[in-house]
C-alpha cells in the first residue's frame, strides 16, 4: 500500500468528507489522521447544524450556504442529526432593531422562521429565561460531529478508500517543486505513500505542514471554549437575538447541553488552556439564556480552534470570514500536486469537500461529477447511531454487568461493534468517540476499567501496558474536568481519584 | 436524607448530585433479588438524565421499584432516588395507565368502609380459595398474598366517642386507613399508651395519606386527599397540638415527606411536626417526662424495623422502650426488607418477587422462633405473618397490654 490517486491529510470532518466524495467518484484515496478522526476542531466544535440564522445579518452568503447544506445533511445523514429545531430569543437589553434585521436576513437567505409569543416559547422550553421578550423558531439542528466524521470515513471505506488513524504526516515527498507523496509515522514506524495529488485538510495544523512544502497559508487561529452541562436544559438550539458574540448559543447534545463559545486568538491548536474568565462568561451568559445554568452541574469544558483564512493583516476572530477556500498551490505558489482546503464550517463540510474534490479531479484529469448531495451516507444499511431514547430503552434488555458505561448507557455489544475500527491499537478515547463511553457524569470513573477489561478480553492489549492505556484516557478526561472542578463534579472527581490514585496506585505511574 | 422542603420538585433537576458511587445498588432489595430491575442508580438518576419531554416511556421495569427508600437513605450524595422513581412511575402511568390490581389496591380506602360494615361477609370471603383465585384472575391480586381482615368497629367510630382527658401535652393522631378499618386495636393501644404518658390525643378528620397512590404514580388523587389532610392537621396545630403522631411509618413518610417533595403541597408547618409514635415517646423520655409503670410480661419478641421507618430518619426507638418492660425480651431482626412494600407484595405481578425479597426476614424469624414479631408497619406485619406463620403486632400493643392501670 503506497500508491494512490490522492492522499488526504487530516481526519476532521473536512478530510473525511473529501475522502468520501473522492471515493464515490472512483478516486483511490488514502486518508491519514495523526490521532483519531475528529481529533481537531471537528470533535471540539459546538455541534450546531446551522440554519444560517447566525449569519443572516452579517454574512448573507454564509447564511445561504448554511441553509442549503443544512437541508442536504439532514437528508443524507439523518442518523447523525437530531432534528431539534432552534429558537432565537430576545432578552431585555438586546437591541430590538436586530430582530427585524434578522427576519429580513432570513427572508433573503431563504431560512424559514416563525415568530413565537414569549408564552409559546416558554411552553416549548420551560427552562428558558422567563423574561424573554421575543422569539423566533428556525430550522437549526444538533449534529454529532464525531459520528458524522466516522460515517463519512466508513462510507469512503466502503467505496475503496483507506482510512488510517494514528498516522501523522511528517513530511512531503517532493519531485522538484512538486509534491508527489507524504512520509508519515504510526506506532510501527515511518512509512511513505505516493499520489499525484495531496489534499491538505489539516485545519489549524495546516500552516506548519504547508510550510514544509514551501507554501504559506495565512491562518488566524481563534480559540473557542465551551462548557458541557450535565442536563439537557432545552430540547431546541437556543440562539441569542443579537450580533454573534460570546456564549450566545446553547445546544442540546444527547442528555447534555453545551454552551459556547468564546473567541480568543491563539498561536497553536495544541495545548489549549481554558481561562477562568472564559468560564465566567460562559456560565453567566448561559444563565441569562436559561437561569438553571447558575446552579446546575457542569461536566467538563473544552476548547477548539477555528482556523480562519486570512490573506492579509490581523483582524479579530469574529470579523474574519468563515467562508472556505480551495487553494491550488500549483497556480498559487508554483507547487504542483498540493491542494489545501481552509476555513469553513462543519455545516458546510459537504460543499467544501465537493469543491475540493472537483479541484482534485481536474488535476487528475478525471471528469466525474460529485454525487454526495443526493447519496445518503448509509446506502441502505441500518444506521449505527441510537438516539438517547433508544439508549434508555436498552436498559430493559441489557443484563447486569453488560453495561460498560452506565452514565451514557453503552453496553458491551455496542463497543464490540466498533473494535475493528481501532486497527489493533487499544485506545479508550477511540472507543469514547464512537460510543460516548466516558462522556457522562462520572467522566470515565467507572467505565474506564470496564472498558480496559473489555479491550483485554478481546486481545487488544497484547504486549501493551494496560496501565498506560487507562492512564492516557483518565488524563485526557481529567483535562476537561479540571476547569470545572467545583460542586458535584469536584465530589465526583474526588471519588475517581480515590479509585484510581489511592486504590489502584495509578497516580504513581502504575506502569512502573 | 434532606427533609422538609415544601416546594414541588421537577425530576429533571434531581439527578445532578449523583457521583455514581453505586452504594444505592447494594442497598436495593429488588436489585439484589432480580436482574429484571436495573437497580436504583440506573433506574433513578441515570435513566432520568435520559428521559425526554414528549418521548415515550422506556418500559414497565420502573414499576419493579418497590418504593422502599433504602437506596435514598444510603445515598451519600442526597440524591432523592426513590422520588425520581416515583416521578417516573407517574410518567409511566400517565402514558400506559395502571393495571386493575394497582387501581384496586391503591383505592383500598374506598372499599374499606364497606368491607368493614359487612365484615362478617368480607373477612371470610377474603379467606376463600376460590374467591382469591378469582381475584387473581380478574384483578391481578395475588391469591397467596396476605390480605387484612375487617374489624367489627372502625377506629374512627371509637375516636368519635372517645374523649381524651386534658393533659400537659397534646398531640393530633393520624391513624391511617389500615388501623381504621383493619386493626383498630392498634389505634386503641396507641391512644392508651399516649394517655398513660400524660398526653391528650385529638383526632382531626382525616383521609387516606395517599402513600399507596403516590407509590403507583397517581399523584392527582393523592394530592386531593393530602391537601385536605394537611389543612386539617394544620388546624390541629393551631389548636395547640404539639405534634402529629403517626402509628404507621409509611403514612408518616407520605405526610411529612412525599406531600412536599413529590406532590408539591406547601404545608411545611405540618411536615416538621410529623413524628412516629416511638420517636414521640422517646422525646418525652429524653425530657424526663415519660413515667410509665409496667407489669411483668413474659414475651420473646423479634422487632422488625420497617424500611419507611428508617427513611423517616428519626431512628427506631421501639426496642429500647419495649426492653423496659420486665419479662419482655426483644431482638432486632436486622434482616433487610420484608418485601411487601405497600401494594407490591399483593399484586400478582410482583408478589413472588416480594416473597423472595422477604426470604431473609423469614429465615431469621424461623431461626429465632419468637412468640411475636413486632413492627410499626402494617404491611410488614402482614407479610411476616404470611411468610412465617408467627403472629405480628404493632409494638404499641405490647406496651398497652403491659401498662399498670
Ligand atoms: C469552538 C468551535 C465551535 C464550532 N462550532 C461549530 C458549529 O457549531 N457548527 C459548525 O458548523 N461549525 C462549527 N465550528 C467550525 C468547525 O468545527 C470547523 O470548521 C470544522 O470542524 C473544521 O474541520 P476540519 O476537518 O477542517 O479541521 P479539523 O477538525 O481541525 O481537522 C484537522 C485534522 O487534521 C489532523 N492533522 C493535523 N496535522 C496532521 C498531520 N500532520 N498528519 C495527519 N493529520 C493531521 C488533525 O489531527 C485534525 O484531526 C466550530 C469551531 C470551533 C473551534
Ligand atoms: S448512592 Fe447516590 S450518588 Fe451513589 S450512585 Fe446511587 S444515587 Fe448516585
Ligand atoms: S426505593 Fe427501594 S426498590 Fe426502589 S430503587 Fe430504591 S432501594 Fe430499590
Amino acid at each position: 500500500m503506497d500508491r494512490f490517486d490522492a492522499i488526504v491529510i487530516g481526519g476532521g470532518i473536512t478530510g473525511c468528507g473529501v475522502a468520501r466524495d473522492l471515493a464515490l467518484r472512483g478516486v483511490g484515496v488514502l486518508l491519514l489522521e495523526q490521532h483519531d478522526l475528529a481529533h481537531g476542531a471537528t470533535g471540539r466544535c459546538h455541534g450546531l447544524l446551522h440554519s444560517g440564522v447566525r449569519y443572516a445579518v452579517k454574512d448573507p452568503i454564509a447564511a445561504q450556504e448554511c441553509i442549503s447544506e443544512n437541508r442536504i445533511v439532514r437528508r443524507i445523514a439523518p442518523h447523525c442529526v437530531e432534528l431539534t429545531g432552534g429558537l432565537v430569543i430576545e432578552l431585555p437589553g438586546d437591541d430590538p432593531a436586530y430582530y427585524h434585521q434578522l427576519r429580513r436576513g432570513c427572508d433573503e437567505a431563504g431560512i424559514e422562521h416563525r415568530a413565537l409569543s414569549p408564552a409559546d416559547a416558554l411552553e416549548l422550553e420551560p427552562n428558558l429565561n422567563p423574561r424573554l421578550t421575543r422569539a423566533l423558531s428556525v430550522p437549526d439542528a444538533s449534529v454529532d460531529p464525531f459520528l458524522l466524521s466516522q460515517e463519512n470515513a466508513r462510507a469512503a471505506e466502503r467505496h475503496g478508500a483507506i482510512i488510517r488513524t494514528h498516522s501523522a504526516v511528517i513530511d512531503f515527498i517532493r519531485d522538484g517543486a512538486a509534491v508527489t507523496g507524504v512520509r508519515f509515522a504510526d506506532d510501527e514506524g515511518e512509512h511513505e505513500a505516493r499520489a499525484p495529488v495531496t489534499v491538505l485538510a489539516a485545519g489549524g495544523w495546516g500552516m506548519p505542514l504547508a510550510a514544509k512544502a514551501g507554501v504559506r497559508v495565512g491562518l488566524s487561529l481563534s480559540k473557542g471554549s465551551l462548557v458541557i452541562m450535565n442536563r439537557r436544559f432545552c430540547d431546541r438550539v437556543i440562539n441569542r437575538c443579537r450580533l454573534p458574540a460570546d456564549a450566545d448559543l446553547v445546544i442540546p447534545n444527547g442528555p447534555t447541553s453545551i454552551i459556547g463559545t468564546t473567541s480568543i486568538t491563539v498561536a497553536s491548536p495544541d495545548g489549549l488552556v481554558i481561562e477562568p474568565r472564559e468560564l465566567a462568561v460562559l456560565l453567566a451568559e448561559g444563565a441569562a439564556l436559561a437561569p438553571g445554568f447558575a446552579t446546575a452541574r457542569a461536566l467538563r469544558s473544552y476548547a477548539g480552534v477555528r482556523p480562519l483564512f486570512q490573506e492579509s493583516g490581523d483582524a479579530d476572530g469574529r470579523g474574519i470570514t468563515r467562508g472556505f477556500f480551495v487553494l491550488n498551490h500549483a497556480t498559487r505558489d508554483g507547487v504542483p500536486g498540493l491542494v489545501s482546503i481552509v476555513g469553513g464550517k462543519l455545516t458546510t463540510y459537504r460543499l467544501m469537500a465537493e469543491k475540493t474534490a472537483d479541484q482534485v479531479c481536474e488535476l487528475l484529469g478525471r471528469r466525474v461529477a460529485g454525487r454526495t448531495s443526493d447519496t445518503p451516507l448509509r446506502e441502505g444499511e441500518p444506521a449505527p447511531f441510537y438516539h438517547r431514547y433508544e439508549r434508555l430503552a436498552r436498559l430493559a434488555t441489557t443484563k447486569p454487568g453488560e453495561m460498560v458505561c452506565e452514565c451514557e448507557m453503552v453496553p458491551r455489544e455496542a463497543i464490540r461493534a466498533i473494535l475493528s475500527e481501532l486497527h489493533g491499537r487499544p485506545d479508550l478515547a477511540d472507543v469514547q468517540h464512537r460510543t460516548r463511553l466516558g462522556m457522562g457524569p462520572c467522566q470515565g470513573g467507572l467505565c474506564s476499567y470496564r472498558g480496559l477489561a473489555l479491550l483485554h478480553d478481546e486481545g487488544l492489549l497484547a504486549g501493551g501496558s494496560p496501565a498506560a492505556v487507562i492512564t492516557r484516557f483518565l488524563d485526557q478526561r481529567f483535562g476537561g474536568i479540571a476547569p470545572v472542578l467545583w460542586g458535584d463534579q469536584l465530589r465526583e472527581e474526588a471519588l475517581n481519584y480515590a479509585f484510581y490514585a489511592t486504590l489502584f496506585g495509578l497516580d504513581r505511574g502504575g506502569d512502573a | 436524607m434532606k427533609r422538609f422542603i415544601p416546594e414541588p420538585r421537577r425530576p429533571e433537576t434531581l439527578f445532578d448530585p449523583c457521583i455514581k458511587c453505586t452504594i444505592c445498588v447494594s442497598a436495593c432489595p429488588v436489585a439484589q433479588t432480580t436482574a429484571t430491575f436495573p437497580g436504583p442508580k440506573q433506574a433513578g438518576p441515570d435513566a432520568q438524565r435520559f428521559r425526554g419531554r414528549g418521548e415515550p416511556v422506556e418500559g414497565p421495569w420502573i414499576n419493579l421499584c418497590s418504593g422502599c427508600y433504602r437506596c435514598q437513605v444510603a445515598c451519600p450524595a442526597d440524591v432523592p432516588i426513590a422520588e425520581i422513581n416515583l416521578f417516573a412511575k407517574q410518567r409511566y402511568a400517565a402514558e400506559k395507565g395502571r393495571d386493575v390490581a394497582t387501581e384496586l389496591l391503591t383505592h383500598a380506602h374506598w372499599f374499606n368502609p364497606w368491607g368493614q360494615r359487612f365484615h362478617w361477609f368480607a373477612t371470610p370471603l377474603l379467606r376463600m380459595k376460590w374467591a382469591r383465585w378469582l381475584a387473581e384472575k380478574l384483578f391481578g391480586v395475588d391469591r397467596r398474598a396476605p390480605l387484612p381482615t375487617f374489624a367489627r368497629e372502625s377506629f374512627r367510630t371509637f375516636a368519635r366517642r372517645h374523649e381524651s382527658p386534658r393533659a400537659k401535652h397534646k398531640v393530633a393522631y393520624f391513624y391511617g386507613c389500615f388501623t381504621d378499618s383493619n386493626a383498630p386495636e392498634v389505634g386503641r393501644a396507641v391512644v392508651k399508651v399516649l394517655e398513660a404518658a400524660g398526653v391528650e390525643v385529638i383526632f382531626p378528620v382525616q383521609q387516606c395519606c395517599g402513600a399507596a397512590l403516590i407509590g403507583a404514580g397517581n399523584f392527582d388523587r393523592a394530592r386531593r386527599q393530602d391537601a385536605a389532610n394537611l389543612a386539617a392537621f394544620e388546624q390541629a396545630l393551631d389548636q395547640g397540638a404539639e405534634a402529629i403522631v403517626v402509628g404507621s411509618p409509611s403514612c408518616a413518610l407520605a405526610l411529612s415527606h412525599e406531600t412536599g417533595e413529590v406532590l408539591g403541597l406547601g404545608h411545611s408547618a405540618v411536615y416538621s411536626r410529623v413524628v412516629d409514635l416511638f420517636t414521640y415517646l422517646h422525646r418525652l423520655d429524653e425530657a424526663g417526662e415519660l413515667n410509665l409503670k409496667w407489669k411483668e410480661t413474659p414475651l420473646h419478641a423479634a422487632y422488625h424495623e420497617a424500611c419507611h421507618l428508617t427513611a423517616l430518619g428519626f431512628g427506631a426507638h421501639a426496642p429500647a422502650l419495649l426492653r423496659r418492660i420486665p419479662g419482655v425480651q426483644v431482638r432486632v431482626l436486622d434482616a433487610g426488607c420484608c418485601g411487601l412494600a405497600g401494594t407490591y407484595g399483593l399484586k400478582h405481578k410482583t408478589a413472588d418477587l416480594a416473597r423472595q425479597i422477604g426470604a431473609g426476614v423469614a429465615r431469621r424469624v424461623a431461626e429465632w422462633r419468637p412468640d411475636v414479631v413486632l413492627s410499626e408497619c402494617e404491611g410488614c406485619r402482614m407479610q411476616i405473618e404470611h411468610l412465617t406463620g408467627v403472629p405480628a403486632k404493632h409494638p404499641a400493643e405490647v406496651l398497652a397490654d403491659a401498662l399498670v392501670e
